[in-house]
C-alpha cells in the first residue's frame, strides 16, 4: 500500500476525526475519492501515528543520566546548585515572589545565559505585563560579570539581540494560546520565558467563582509541556504572590505570602523557586572586573516546591544589584 | 480584543528603514496595510519584504520582536518638567506604553503631577513633546479647574522661553483634557473596560491619569473582591497602554504596614493597595518630603534599577512642577 504512504496526509482536525470514527466513510470516500479499503488503510495509519511506543525501565535510567548533562544555567551558580544543576529542557520552572525581589531580573539572565552559549541558541521572551525593557538586556550583557566570558570569547551584543525575541502586548489567555500555538511553526527556541502569568490568569480566578478557569490554566500548561517536551524547550514562568493563612506558609522567609493562583498550579509546574526580600537596609557593594561598584539588596531564593528530585526546602541568599548578582563573601 | 486600526506599523517585525516607506507612501496603521496588495506594496519595498510583511498581517497577531528591531522604535515620553524625575523614569519622562505609580502622603504633590502631565503630554512635536490628548480619570474631586489653568499658563510661558512663537494656548491645552468623575469603583471599572470605545473616537489620546486609584477601594471591600477587581482593571490597563501607545499613570495613597523586617512592633509607611499594584507597574515612584523640602524616590523600576538607590528634590511653584534651582545631594 505504498501508494497510500503518498498521498497528502489529512490536517489535523481530519485525522483526529478518523481516529475516532466519527468521520462517515461514505462522504469521506467520495471528497477524497479513496475507496473504503484504502478508508481502512489510512485508519491504521494514523493509529500508528499517533499511538505511544512503550519504553523499559534501563531506557529511562540512561535517559534520565543523559538528561543531566544538558541541563543551562539560569546565569548565577548558587541558583543553579538550588536547581540541581541548571534548568532542565523539557520542564517548567516557576518563579514566584513578591515585586521587585527579581523575578523578571532572573529571567533577563536565563535568556542571556542561553544565547551566550553558542550562536545558533534563540529565546523567546513572552510579556504580559509590558514591563521588559531591551536597552536593559543589552546593558546586562556588555556590564555584568556573568557574561564576561562570553565577551571575552567574541560574543557580539548584536548577535545576541538578533536571537532573543520579546513578544509584547500577551495581555489575555487567549493572545498566551495563539502565541504557543504559533510557536509550532516558528523558528526553534531553546528557552521560552513567560512574565509574568497571574497577571493573565489571576483576574479570572476568584473565591465565588466556579472551576471554569482553573481548567483553563490547566489546558494551556498542558499545551505548553507538549511543545516542551516535543521540541526539548525550557520552561520558566513567572509568578506573582497571594495572601497565605498564617498557618499555610510553606516558605521559612515570607510570613504570610505565597505563590499565587492555588492549588491547582501547584501540580501543573515541576519547580518552583521563590525569592523574598531581606532586609533592605542591609546593602553591600560589589566591586565588578569593570571596576564599577555595584550596590545590592540582599534577597533569598529557595526551592519551595519540586517533583523532581530536588531538595525542598534549600535556599541561597545573594545580593542583586543593578548589573550584578554576588554572595555575601563577594562584597566588600 | 484589540482594534486592529490603532496597531502602528512600528510593531510589526518590519525593518525600520522599510517603516519609513511604507509611512511616507501613507500607510500607518495596520487597517491601511490589510487593503493593499503585495504589488502596490513592492513598489517601495523588494517583493520578498512585501510578502513577508502581507503574511504578518493577515496572521492578525503581532509576531515577537528581536531585541535589535525593539531598540530602534522611537518611543515618545512625556516630560515632567523636572529633569530628576524625567531621568529616574527612563531618561526624557513618562514613556509612552508603560504604567507608572506615584504615590505618597496627602498633599506631597501627586494631583499636581497629575495636572502637570495631562498639560504637557499636549507639547507639540516640534518641541519635542508627544503631541497628544490626556484622559484624567478623578476619583477624589482633586482636579481644580483654576489651578489647571495657572499650569497651564506656566507651562505657556516656559515653552516661550525656548521657542518662539508655538500654537499653544491655554484654549487648546484645556480643550484637550478629558475629565472624567468617578464616584465609585465600579464606575471605575466600568469606564476603564469602555474605554477602548472612548480611544478609538479620540485616537490623539496619549495619557491617563487615575487621581487617585486607591480611594475607593479601601472602603468596606472584601480583600479578594478587592485583589479581583484591581486585578482586572491592571489587565485592562496593560492592554490599552500597548495597543494605543499611550501611557498610563497611576496615584496611590499610603498605608500603615505593621511588622515586616525590622519586628512585629515596628510600622513602615507603604503605598496602599499591596502588591497587586506593584505587578501591574513598570515604575514606581515615591514622593515624600523631608526638612520641608519634596523628594522623589524611584522604588521600582524596569528600565533603571541603578537609580533605585537614590532621591530627587523637585518643587512645586505656581508654574507647576520643576527642578530645585539649588544643588542638592542625593539622599537615599
Amino acid at each position: 500500500m505504498s501508494n497510500i504512504n503518498q498521498t497528502k496526509s489529512p490536517r489535523v482536525p481530519e485525522e483526529l476525526k478518523v481516529l475516532f470514527g466519527e468521520v462517515n466513510v461514505g462522504k469521506y470516500c467520495k471528497r477524497h475519492s479513496v475507496t473504503p479499503e484504502e478508508f481502512q488503510t489510512i485508519r491504521c495509519q494514523v493509529i500508528e501515528r499517533n499511538k505511544v511506543l512503550p519504553k523499559n525501565g534501563l531506557d529511562m535510567l540512561n535517559e534520565l543520566k543523559a538528561r543531566d548533562s544538558r541541563r543551562l544555567s539560569i546565569g548565577y551558580a548558587n541558583i543553579d546548585e538550588l536547581l540541581g544543576g541548571g534548568l532542565q529542557p523539557g520542564d517548567i520552572t516557576e518563579i514566584s515572589g513578591e515585586s521587585t525581589t527579581g523575578k523578571t531580573r532572573l529571567c533577563y539572565s536565563a535568556l542571556l545565559s542561553i544565547t551566550c552559549l553558542n550562536k545558533e541558541n534563540t529565546a523567546l521572551f513572552i510579556d504580559t505585563k509590558n514591563g521588559s525593557c531591551a536597552n536593559y538586556i543589552r546593558t546586562l550583557f556588555l556590564e555584568s560579570d556573568q557574561f564576561a566570558d562570553a565577551r571575552e570569547r567574541g560574543m557580539d551584543v548584536d548577535s545576541i539581540s538578533d536571537r532573543i525575541h520579546i513578544q509584547k502586548g500577551c495581555v489575555y489567555e487567549d493572545d498566551l494560546l495563539n502565541v504557543i500555538e504559533d510557536l509550532n511553526l516558528q523558528f526553534q527556541q531553546k528557552l521560552i520565558v513567560i512574565d509574568s502569568i497571574s497577571s493573565v490568569f489571576s483576574p479570572l480566578l476568584g473565591y465565588n467563582i466556579d472551576h471554569y478557569p482553573y481548567s483553563r490554566i490547566t489546558i494551556f500548561i498542558r499545551t505548553l509541556r507538549n511543545l516542551a517536551k516535543k521540541y526539548n524547550i525550557t520552561i520558566l514562568i513567572t509568578n506573582s504572590v497571594q495572601y497565605a493563612r498564617p498557618y499555610d506558609h510553606k516558605s521559612v522567609f515570607s510570613i504570610n505570602k505565597k505563590p499565587a493562583l492555588g492549588q491547582t498550579w501547584t501540580y501543573l509546574t515541576d519547580t518552583t523557586l521563590f525569592l523574598s526580600l531581606g532586609d533592605d537596609s542591609d546593602q553591600r557593594v560589589y566591586i565588578n572586573r569593570q571596576g564599577c561598584e555595584i550596590l545590592g539588596v540582599p534577597r533569598i531564593c529557595e526551592v519551595l516546591r519540586s517533583r523532581k528530585n530536588l531538595v525542598v526546602g534549600r535556599y541561597c541568599t545573594f545580593y542583586m544589584g543593578y548589573t550584578e548578582f554576588f554572595p555575601e563573601f563577594a562584597a566588600i | 480584543m484589540r482594534d486592529a486600526r490603532s496597531i502602528l506599523l512600528v510593531k510589526l517585525n518590519i525593518k525600520p528603514g522599510q517603516i519609513k516607506k511604507l509611512h511616507d507612501a501613507g500607510y500607518k496603521f495596520l487597517e491601511d496595510l490589510k487593503e493593499a496588495s503585495p504589488l502596490s506594496l513592492s513598489k517601495g519595498v523588494s517583493v520578498q519584504e512585501a510578502l513577508s510583511i502581507i503574511r504578518q498581517i493577515k496572521n492578525d497577531k503581532l509576531p515577537s520582536a528581536s531585541l535589535t528591531s525593539i531598540i530602534k522604535r522611537e518611543t515618545y515620553a512625556i516630560p515632567t518638567f523636572c529633569n530628576g524625575i524625567d531621568k529616574l523614569l527612563g531618561g526624557k519622562g513618562v514613556t509612552l506604553g508603560k504604567i507608572v505609580e506615584f504615590c505618597g502622603i496627602p498633599g506631597i504633590g501627586k494631583t499636581q503631577m497629575g495636572i502637570q502631565l495631562s498639560i504637557n503630554v499636549q507639547i507639540p512635536r516640534n518641541l519635542f513633546g508627544p503631541e497628544g490628548e490626556a484622559v484624567y480619570i478623578d476619583t477624589e474631586g482633586s482636579f481644580i479647574i483654576q489651578r489647571v489653568a495657572e499650569i497651564a499658563n506656566g507651562t505657556i510661558a516656559r515653552l516661550n522661553e525656548t521657542v518662539e512663537g508655538s500654537p499653544f494656548n491655554l484654549e487648546t491645552i484645556l480643550s484637550r483634557i478629558y475629565y472624567f468623575r468617578i464616584h465609585d469603583y465600579i464606575q471605575l471599572n466600568a469606564l476603564i473596560k469602555n474605554m477602548d470605545e472612548f480611544l478609538n473616537e479620540h485616537p490623539m489620546v496619549k495619557l491617563i491619569v487615575i487621581d487617585s486609584i486607591a480611594f475607593h477601594f479601601r472602603t468596606e471591600l472584601d480583600l479578594s473582591v478587592r485583589t479581583r477587581v484591581l486585578q482586572m482593571i491592571a489587565q485592562k490597563l496593560e492592554d490599552i497602554a500597548e495597543s494605543f501607545e499611550l501611557a498610563v499613570v497611576l496615584m496611590n495613597q499610603m498605608t500603615t504596614k505593621f511588622g515586616g523586617n525590622s519586628g512585629p512592633d515596628n510600622t513602615t509607611l507603604t503605598p496602599a493597595l499591596g502588591d497587586v499594584l506593584s505587578e501591574a507597574c513598570s515604575d514606581r515612584v515615591l514622593l515624600f518630603r523631608r526638612d520641608e523640602e519634596r523628594f522623589a524616590h524611584l522604588f521600582k523600576s524596569a528600565t533603571k534599577p541603578e537609580l533605585q538607590i537614590t532621591s530627587v528634590q523637585f518643587q512645586i511653584i505656581k508654574d507647576g512642577i520643576r527642578d530645585c534651582p539649588l544643588p542638592s545631594d542625593p539622599g537615599q
